[in-house]
């Protein structure tokens, strides 16, 4: 029992030491900090100039939004989070992969799984941070509200999570070109089919389908966090986010381990 | 006891064999030079060794312990990457201290090496900062900074000018006085002879000989030869291509390298160095020195590596 405790303090350890690395390094690029936090802001307020005037083009008449924004602006966070997440966790272990450090991690008396869970905290972190900026600005400027604020984190934390997986599993097998060119072979369909501009009805027989996209989950659940649209399905919508959530830590992070350890 | 021990170890790439056979030990203490040429496997032994390459068939055993068992081989081995990059924002003594406390390091036992390694005035400097020495100098202390039996160096001095190399030579060589076993693989000749207690040659993924330096010389040295220094890289080629058209019968191979004919003769007798020296005279080549040979480690690889290459400058 206390051989086990003090393992679980060592690993505690661990995850700290890789997160306290990682901020630090965060903290010391500039150019990091203001494109995490510059580009949403500016995504936001350019789509809140641009739609908070009440509209219903393209709009299902029954969907209860004062505007067009208020429709777009989960899908927007959306966008931000998928991403920025993406491209920042990917280049993160790209660059890890090349410096080796994620070597000195496998040969180190570490468990690899706290510099794992380490890497999607700190991911997790700044996500969230990009997320509640972009938040805050469309509060503050652009009068939106917000239905539920718990159920708005967990469903940005799984979205963030979510996409720190697709990033770290992407980027456990290619470099930097691959990485960039692949990434957006995913992402722009997850985008496009999501219901980011527009209700997912709108595909007619194939929103059936796509509802059940990973982002189409996430934002439906945002979307109902935000201004309270509640999907038909939201236990399954919601299990289905948490368990993918899940998953896109436990297989990545083995992905990335293999590739490394040839 | 060994510190290393593999046995009949077997790596296929691609359906070819990166390295076939090798059985290696190292006993405890002892430095190992792995040398050869590009792409022979030295450093696909040396991954395998610091468990971050899988292995087809044999057996890898850090102090007895199979090397997959991570958590506990982890503990036994350092490692000095041959190119590793480091975080450029962090500090000196933010990486240490990062790494301390990824391999678990008393930082008492930190801040020594710090001071042994002498980089105490560089520690609050940002690491982009180092020079290339002081960086090679920092990766071999975080090697052993939590107590490793072997320290695992891959090329430790690749790159950096012979001042230097000299200087982490030393530092390399004070790991025996903390009771390090290590492997370093090399292309310095040089280096293999003056840091290793004994010395193996890889080729084609085989290890093709090992033992000490005189072990190897006394095999490989059924040969004798002498070398000629002249005035320039010129003269010494003009000689050698004279010699060649020459057809003597007792040369049995020679080559060039900068001012230095190397001349390799079936067996030995005066004569030869008689007459070796009236056809200088004759030629009227600006000769410096003429030496008798004693086989070196590097004309032991060159020989084993590639005989060929002895006689390809002529």
């Amino acid at each position: 029992m206390m051989e086990r405790t003090n393992n679980f303090l060592v690993w505690l350890k661990g995850v700290w030491n890789f997160i306290l690395m990682d901020l630090l390094e965060f903290l010391r690029s500039p150019a990091q900090i203001i494109g995490t936090l510059m580009a949403p802001i500016i995504m936001i307020t350019s789509f809140g100039i641009g739609t908070s005037i009440p509209t219903s083009v393209g709009m299902n008449p029954g969907l209860n939004v004062n505007s067009y924004f208020e429709f777009v602006a989960p899908g927007i966070m959306l966008i931000g989070i998928m991403f920025g997440t993406t491209m920042g966790i990917g280049n993160s272990i790209l660059l890890d992969k090349r410096k080796r450090i994620t070597e000195d991690v496998i040969t180190s008396s570490m468990p690899y799984s706290a510099f794992i869970i380490s890497r999607y905290l700190s991911m997790l972190l700044k996500s969230l941070l990009q997320f509640l900026v972009i938040l805050i600005t469309a509060m503050l400027f652009f009068k939106l509200r917000v239905e539920n604020i718990a159920m708005l984190l967990v469903a940005a934390s799984a979205a963030v999570i979510f996409f720190t997986g697709v990033g770290v599993w992407l980027a456990a097998f290619t470099d930097e070109i691959t990485f960039a060119g692949l990434s957006n072979l995913l992402l722009i369909p997850l985008f496009y089919f999501s219901g980011i501009f527009f209700p997912i009805e709108n595909f007619g027989a194939l929103g059936n389908v796509v509802q059940y996209l990973p982002s189409s989950m996430q934002l439906s659940i945002l979307r109902y966090s935000i201004i309270g649209i509640r999907p038909d399905n939201l236990l399954l919508v919601f299990t289905l986010t948490i368990l993918l959530s899940i998953l896109m830590i436990v297989l990545p992070g083995h992905a990335l381990k293999s590739s490394i350890k040839k | 006891m060994d510190i290393l021990q593999t046995c009949e170890l077997y790596k296929k790439v691609s359906d070819k064999f990166s390295l076939k056979n090798i059985n290696l030990n190292i006993e405890s203490g002892d430095f190992l030079a792995l040398i050869g040429k590009n792409g022979a496997g030295k450093t696909t032994l040396l991954r395998i060794i610091s468990g971050l390459l899988r292995y087809d068939t044999g057996k890898v055993l850090i102090d007895g312990i199979p090397v997959e068992k991570s958590s506990k081989v982890n503990k036994l081995i350092g490692i000095v990457q041959q190119s590793k990059g480091l975080p450029d924002s962090l500090t000196v003594q933010e990486y240490v201290r990062f790494q301390g406390r990824l391999r678990n390091a008393d930082i008492k036992v930190l801040n020594g090496l710090i001071e042994i390694s002498g980089l105490t005035e560089y520690y609050n400097q940002y690491l982009s900062t180092l020079s290339g020495g002081n960086l090679r100098k920092l990766h071999i202390m975080l090697s052993i900074m939590h107590k490793p039996k072997l320290v695992i160096m891959d090329e430790p001095t690749v790159g950096l000018d012979p001042i230097v190399r000299r200087d982490i030579w030393k530092y390399i060589y004070s790991l025996k006085e903390l009771g390090i076993s290590a492997i370093i693989s090399t292309h310095y000749i040089d280096e293999a002879e003056i840091l290793s207690d004994k010395i193996a040659i890889i080729d084609n993924g085989s290890i093709v000989t090992s033992g000490t330096k005189d072990e190897i010389k006394k095999l490989y040295n059924e040969e004798n030869g002498l070398e000629v220094t002249l005035i320039d890289n010129n003269e010494a080629l003009s000689f050698l291509n004279e010699i060649a058209k020459l057809n003597i019968d007792f040369i049995k191979s020679a080559n060039v390298f900068n001012d230095k004919v190397k001349i390799i003769t079936n067996g030995y007798d005066c004569s030869y160095l008689l007459l070796i020296s009236k056809f200088l005279a004759e030629g009227a080549y600006k000769v410096k020195m003429i030496k008798l040979l004693d086989l070196s480690i590097e004309d032991v690889l060159v020989k084993i590596i590639s005989p060929k290459a002895l006689l390809s400058d002529i």
